[in-house]
């Protein structure tokens, strides 16, 4: 077979054993057939064979020339012609053979009472039609264990993309809060200890807890409050910092860590002692099996540096972590004002 | 009268075992061959003697209800004449004097001259018979090679049972059958389009005595009964 557009080469058929075995089965099922459920004698077995070679060229005809010629071409027509004109002719010299040439081939035998023209064009068309879908499931068979192993592939892909973002978050969150707790120790503050304690819960958090597929809404909020919690050691107390949430559900299976960058990047730029009235706003709703996070932070045009190469990292990691887990399921929307800087994400977990 | 029917039963039960039997007739419209030299007054002069008188079928109807074209014949009679009219009427009286009609179609296969042979009226001659045993009874069919030696002479040669019975017993035949009674008596159901395929292999195969051991009769021409 060659390639076509609606069915591929099946590069694993080997013809020999497909043809071997299906021609073996179909010897055994029309000997028991004109053996009429007795047991086979030798002159069931010639017949048998020699009634089979008659089959054999036409369905050899029928797979490997109609089918990929005209059948998978799509040239429904033609092949459909070639299909009943190989049945009538090849049943028809089925006819013959057993009428006179079989007669020359083995005179000692007398195979006289068989098949009337319309029981060998029924037969033939039988064998034809089933060696026909028979060939046709294997490719089918073939095509969908490569579509199988194809979409194993892109799963496996996926998987080392997510960890390799993954991974990238760790020390970038890392290295930040190491600087908020050197910073506290440095001052001598009380609160280094309690620092020390939220930034272990966050890395167990990060490190064990998020090393599923999904996690409940829960956990990813007690994360983010409190990584929340612990930024606050670090900025000023003018800044004000909102998390409102308003949950229906829970329960609700998100990616983990998805919405941490978010927050991380609105403290680290929109959390600047040269902003005046600094604020994060964040917003956390989950209704009728939707998310909507909304995080809103002061924002600085002229000097900002948000969304530039070094601090765009974030959102393109994000970015990319939506396409990947939530395709066609989520919208993620920047908006930018002189004064502020707002991040959207919806995320619809319904299934259409 | 009922010893007769009863030796005239046992001797056509005697002749049907060892002939070859179908349920259908071994010709076709297509390969009838009338020959017309077999009418007439015949002797069998060789193993059991007896008398053969051969007559046109269709000429016997016509005579015996007193019609000269057969579309004056009843319609009864008309399918009668329709299905007889490439026919003979044979009535054969064995040494006992014991009498029955057939009804003999010659047909040609690759030149070879056949009869088909069927019986038509198992007592004609008797009117007691009874009519609940005649009832069971069905005419079935059996191959006779014919042979026309000259105008005086014509052999008759019925196609063995035996014969049939040895290529089933080797595995060598495919033929529509059923196996009847306790001696499994065969008969042939196989189509006349089949029984002649069969007739033709059988003809071309190599077997030299595939007419041997058949009820066979060498006909004489009987001039002082013509």
């Amino acid at each position: 077979m060659q390639k076509t557009n609606s069915l591929p080469r099946n590069s694993s058929h080997n013809s020999i054993i497909f043809n071997l075995l299906l021609w073996l089965c179909s010897f055994a099922i029309l000997l028991f057939s004109f053996s009429q459920n007795n047991t086979p004698e030798k002159i069931d077995y010639i017949y048998t064979a020699c009634f089979l070679a008659t089959i054999i060229i036409p369905a050899t005809l029928n797979l490997y020339i109609w089918i990929p010629y005209f059948l998978q071409k799509e040239k429904y027509v033609v092949f459909s012609l070639l299909f009943i004109i190989t049945i009538l002719l090849f049943s028809q010299i089925n006819h013959w053979f057993f009428d006179s040439l079989i007669d020359d081939i083995f005179p000692d035998y007398y195979f006289i009472s068989y098949h009337s023209n319309t029981k060998l064009i029924t037969i033939f068309s039988i064998f034809l039609i089933a060696s026909m879908l028979i060939r046709l499931s294997e490719d089918w068979f073939y095509l969908n264990t490569s579509e199988n192993e194809k979409l194993k592939l892109e799963n496996q892909q996926i998987h080392r993309q997510l960890n390799s973002l993954r991974s990238q978050i760790n020390p970038h969150f890392l290295f930040n809060s190491l600087n908020v707790i050197y910073s506290l120790a440095l001052n001598q503050k009380k609160e280094t200890t309690q620092a020390i304690v939220q930034l272990s819960d966050i890395l167990r958090y990060v490190i064990y807890d998020s090393n599923t597929p999904t996690v409940s809404l829960k956990d990813e909020i007690t994360l983010l409050q409190n990584y929340i919690d612990f930024q606050k050691f670090r900025h000023p107390e003018s800044a004000q910092i909102n998390f409102d949430t308003i949950i229906e559900n829970d329960t609700f299976k998100i990616y983990p860590m998805l919405l941490l960058p978010l927050v991380e990047n609105s403290f680290k730029h929109g959390i600047e002692a040269r902003i005046e009235k600094t604020f994060i706003k964040i917003k956390l709703t989950n209704t009728k099996g939707k998310l909507h996070f909304l995080i809103e932070n002061t924002y600085d045009k002229a000097n900002s540096k948000q969304e530039s190469n070094h601090s765009g990292v974030g959102l393109k990691n994000i970015r990319k972590n939506l396409e990947l887990v939530y395709p066609n399921k989520h919208l993620f929307k920047i908006s930018k004002t002189n004064k502020t800087f707002t991040v959207s994400l919806k995320i619809d977990n319904n299934e259409n | 009268m009922k010893k007769r029917n009863l030796i005239v039963l046992l001797s056509l039960f005697l002749l049907n075992s060892c002939i070859v039997k179908s349920l259908h007739p071994f010709y076709t419209k297509k390969n009838l061959s009338y020959q017309k030299v077999f009418i007439g007054e015949w002797d069998n002069l060789t193993n059991e003697k007896g008398h053969w008188n051969i007559q046109s079928f269709r000429e016997v109807l016509l005579k015996k209800n007193k019609k000269n074209k057969p579309s004056e014949l009843s319609t009864d009679n008309q399918k009668i004449y329709n299905h007889h009219k490439a026919s003979y009427l044979i009535t054969y009286t064995d040494k006992d004097q014991n009498k029955a009609t057939f009804s003999a179609t010659p047909f040609k296969i690759d030149k070879q001259l056949f009869l088909d042979f069927s019986p038509f009226e198992f007592f004609s001659e008797c009117n007691s018979l009874n009519l609940l045993a005649a009832l069971h009874l069905t005419g079935t069919h059996s191959l006779v090679k014919f042979d026309i030696v000259s105008d005086n002479s014509i052999d008759l040669n019925w196609l063995d049972e035996e014969k049939i019975r040895e290529l089933f017993k080797s595995n060598r035949i495919k033929i529509k059958h059923e196996k009847t009674g306790p001696e499994n008596d065969i008969l042939l159901t196989a189509s006349p389009k089949e029984l002649q395929k069969f007739i033709k292999k059988y003809m071309k195969s190599n077997d030299q005595k595939k007419w041997d051991n058949s009820i066979g009769f060498n006909l004489k021409r009987n001039n002082a009964k013509n």
